[in-house]
């Protein structure tokens, strides 16, 4: 499983937690603050669209105005019927008639052009030619002339005006004699309702790029561009905010894909929107349509301008995130660490103590659940030290009983054998030197004399046999129990033979792990029981069966005979020392033979019990469980003891073999017991 | 082989046999029972390790040569007062004047390490006294057999002379 240290969660959920929220309230502020603006912004460019448009409208109005005015003026009126009859004289432009009226009206024509801003003030006659120019014009003579060879708007506007009767005015056109784009203004003059020629006015653009080039509010980036429609194409006509020599140059094709607001402008469309400009920026746009000059007016700011301070805003949070992110990771650091140190601490000390330093303490000051934590398990390894003590003090109480115990089995096998020697002895020699002074009363006394000193000297054996099975553990091995049990049966074929016993071994027995010394005394005892106590059947030949059952986990053998048989009452004493349900008189032996059994089974962590009746004989049966977990139950003991590291074991285990025994009592015998 | 037999007991150089025993019960059961023999030999009684080590080496009350010949043999007990048996053992097998005597360990006890540790020490054999006097008969008449018919031994006397 992969493992995630603790600073790196800590940091995960930190992230998770305060990320997360940071992120959507960025996000939802920089969408509103985005939105908001770019409302804002529109509404201020349609306000400055509308005004532009509304002073554009004004100023154009007053153009149209004033070439009507112009045209009703009694002055005017006279001045072209003057000049008329002049200029169709025989003379002409040149004779001393048209010298005449023209120093008349000159002066009011050239004052009238000059404060009224128009670049040139023309006279034409009904004809077409122009009979006067404030600038003498005198190469258009006449204008239908040139209105067949030569797309000129003069000629243009005054045929439509001479075809409508009224107002007309042209498209605007670059003059290249003065450089700068121009338009007319035709104005029909009627006496007494008869058209009797026309005032036409010569404006430049000027006056609509005064109007233009106030640019306020519209911040950096604002432009306003008025375009006319000509030839095809969306013609801007006054100079741009970033490009002063745009007019006449700047053209946008109809149709093209981009500009496509001034397209929409010139068009006579009106609308506000984002496009994408010539420079292939995106723009926030407001076109409008001035009808009576036939021009479009477009307002627009470059949407990165409007957006710069959303994207501010949204810089700042982002800093600000980061800032937090930055902050959160080294909180969580420092938390995961004031929580992950005491634990590696613990970790550590720990795996000292378990490795077998028990003087490591953990060194954790903190005033918390972790300081509780390091405080309870410094008591705990205290509370260990203590027991280890007590153990180790308790180790050498045994040690030093089992001391006691051998001198006690020493003293035991020598001392108390002397006298038994002399009892026996010298009851003998009584009967020897004293044979004919004796009489059989004696003689049976003595016999009993010797009797029990040789029954003393077997309770003694059986009780050194006793001590010494319990103190000696012989190395494990893998004994065929077949043969063991053969050799065993043959060890007392004499009394088998003797008491005409069937002893049977019912199938092939297996091969386990143990201390063979101990299993054959645990089988020389009982089968040796079971042939003693089915000796006397006298119903049946005497029979005793061994065999096993493999059981999942261990063997478990028996021993069955047909003799006596014990009541279930007793069963519980019978593997008591020396305990007897019969008197030595009826089955000789001391009793200590299945306090022996008891004890092997028990060495090998298996278990001993009886199924018997009084009648019905007896079956005895052990288990011992099997190699593998049974040599590891006296590993762990081992490790526990701390006489094998756990790795020694493991191999050990691995081996499946027997070299992970318990050391063998230096000196001890290890010849037969029982 | 019964002949030999009665040659040897006519010979007046009898197997010449330190029984070193401090129990006196001990002491007679032995005396009977090598009395009763059918083997004769000459059982001469040292009652403590010290006593022994004094016999062979005719020092104190054993100075007399006649009357305490040295032994060809010595039964030895383990559990004595003064010196035990071992200590016995290990000052005759580190003395060269005496370390050919073979010594003949006799006990009640029949503790491994005891035999053990005999043999270490240079015991030539190892016999527990049986509790019943007719078992030990027989073990007394066996021994006496094989260490007096069948077994070859070098002539302490002779020994000793050649050596001083």
């Amino acid at each position: 499983m992969l493992k995630i240290k603790i600073t790196a969660k800590f940091i995960i959920s930190f992230l998770v937690v305060a990320l997360i929220p940071l992120a959507i309230a960025t996000y939802i502020s920089y969408n509103s603050s985005r939105k908001a603006l770019q409302e804002e912004v529109s509404n201020s460019l349609l306000a400055v669209a509308d005004n532009k448009a509304n002073q554009l409208e004004t100023y154009l109005n007053e153009q149209e105005k004033n070439a009507s005015t112009l045209a009703h003026m009694s002055d005017t009126l006279s001045a072209i019927e003057r000049y008329n009859e002049a200029f169709y004289s025989s003379e002409g432009m040149d004779g001393a008639e048209y010298e005449e009226v023209d120093s008349e009206f000159r002066s009011f024509f050239s004052y009238y052009q000059k404060s009224s801003g128009y670049d040139d003030l023309y006279l034409v006659s009904p004809k077409g030619n122009i009979l006067f120019s404030v600038k003498k014009r005198e190469d258009l003579r006449s204008l239908y002339e040139v209105a067949l060879y030569e797309a000129s708007g003069l000629a243009d506007v005054f045929i439509k005006s001479k075809e409508s009767l009224r107002i007309e005015i042209s498209d605007f056109e670059y003059s290249t004699k003065i450089n700068k784009p121009i338009v007319y203004i035709s104005a029909p003059i009627f006496k007494r309702a008869e058209f009797i020629g026309a005032v036409v006015l010569e404006m430049t653009n000027e006056g609509i790029a005064r109007l233009v080039k106030d640019y306020t509010g519209l911040g950096e980036t604002g432009e306003v561009i008025v375009a006319s429609d000509i030839d095809n194409k969306a013609v801007v006509i006054t100079p741009l905010r970033f490009d002063e020599h745009a007019e006449f140059i700047r053209k946008v094709p109809l149709g093209s894909k981009v500009d496509l607001d001034i397209q929409r402008a010139v068009k006579g469309e009106e609308g506000i929107g984002a496009i994408v400009d010539s420079r292939g920026k995106e723009v926030l746009s407001v076109w409008r349509y001035l009808p009576l000059f036939r021009l479009g007016l477009v307002v627009k700011m470059d949407t990165q301008e409007i957006l710069a301070s959303a994207d501010r805003l949204r810089n700042t949070l982002l800093k600000i995130s980061l800032g937090l992110l930055l902050l959160v990771i080294i909180l969580a650091v420092l938390i995961a660490h004031s929580i992950s140190s005491p634990i590696k601490e613990l970790t550590k000390v720990s795996s000292s103590i378990s490795s077998g330093n028990l003087s490591a303490r953990a060194d954790i000051k903190a005033n918390d659940e972790i300081g509780d934590l390091a405080k309870t398990f410094n008591e705990m390894t205290n509370k260990l030290v203590e027991a280890k003590a007590s153990l180790e003090e308790q180790k050498g109480l045994l040690e030093k009983a089992n001391k006691e115990l051998d001198s006690f089995v020493y003293t035991a096998s020598h001392d108390l054998r002397a006298p038994l020697r002399a009892i026996s002895s010298f009851a003998a020699f009584l009967e020897e030197d004293y044979q004919d002074k004796l009489d059989d009363g004696g003689r049976d006394h003595i016999r009993e004399i010797k009797e029990g000193a040789a029954r003393m000297n077997r309770l003694i054996e059986d009780l050194l046999a006793l001590s010494r099975i319990t103190r000696i553990k012989n190395p494990f091995e893998d004994v065929n129990m077949n043969t063991l049990v053969t050799e065993v049966i043959k060890q007392i074929e004499f009394d088998i033979k003797r008491s005409n016993v069937e002893v049977k071994v019912l199938e092939y027995l297996p091969t386990i792990h143990c201390d063979r010394i101990k299993i054959s005394a645990a089988f020389l005892n009982l089968i040796n029981n079971a042939v003693k106590f089915s000796s006397k059947n006298n119903k049946e030949r005497p029979r005793v069966e061994i065999g096993y059952q493999d059981e999942k986990d261990a063997y478990k053998f028996f021993v069955k005979d047909n003799g006596i048989g014990i009541a279930p009452k007793y069963h519980k004493q019978i593997f008591g020392i020396f305990k007897r349900l019969h008197s030595a008189e009826e089955y000789d032996g001391t009793g200590a033979g299945l306090s022996i059994v008891k004890r092997v089974v028990d060495d090998h962590n298996g278990k001993l019990w009886i199924e018997s009746d009084e009648g019905k004989g007896a079956a005895f049966f052990f288990t011992i469980p099997k190699t593998l977990k049974q040599s590891k139950k006296i590993g762990e003991i081992l490790v526990k003891e701390g006489a094998v590291s756990e790795e020694d074991l493991e191999k050990a285990l691995e081996k499946q073999h027997g070299d992970m025994q318990p050391p063998k009592y230096k000196g001890e015998t290890k010849d037969h017991v029982g | 082989m019964l002949d030999e037999l009665r040659d040897k007991e006519k010979d007046s150089t009898l197997l010449k046999i330190l029984l070193v025993e401090d129990n006196e019960a001990d002491i007679k059961i032995t005396q009977r029972a090598f009395a009763k023999s059918d083997v004769k030999n000459n059982l001469y009684i040292a009652r403590d390790g010290e006593e022994a080590l004094q016999f062979i080496r005719h020092e104190g009350k054993f100075k007399d040569k006649a009357r305490f010949p040295r032994p060809g043999l010595i039964l030895l007990d383990i559990k004595m007062p003064k010196k035990d048996g071992f200590q016995v053992l290990k000052e005759l097998k580190s003395d060269p004047q005496y370390n050919f005597i073979p010594v003949i360990m006799l006990t009640s006890s029949k503790n491994e390490e005891d035999i053990v540790k005999s043999y270490r020490s240079g015991a030539a054999s190892f016999i527990q006294k049986p509790i019943s006097y007719d078992s030990f008969l027989k073990v007394v008449n066996n021994f006496n057999y094989y260490w007096h018919i069948i077994n070859r031994l070098p002539n302490p006397d002779i020994v000793n002379d050649k050596e001083e």
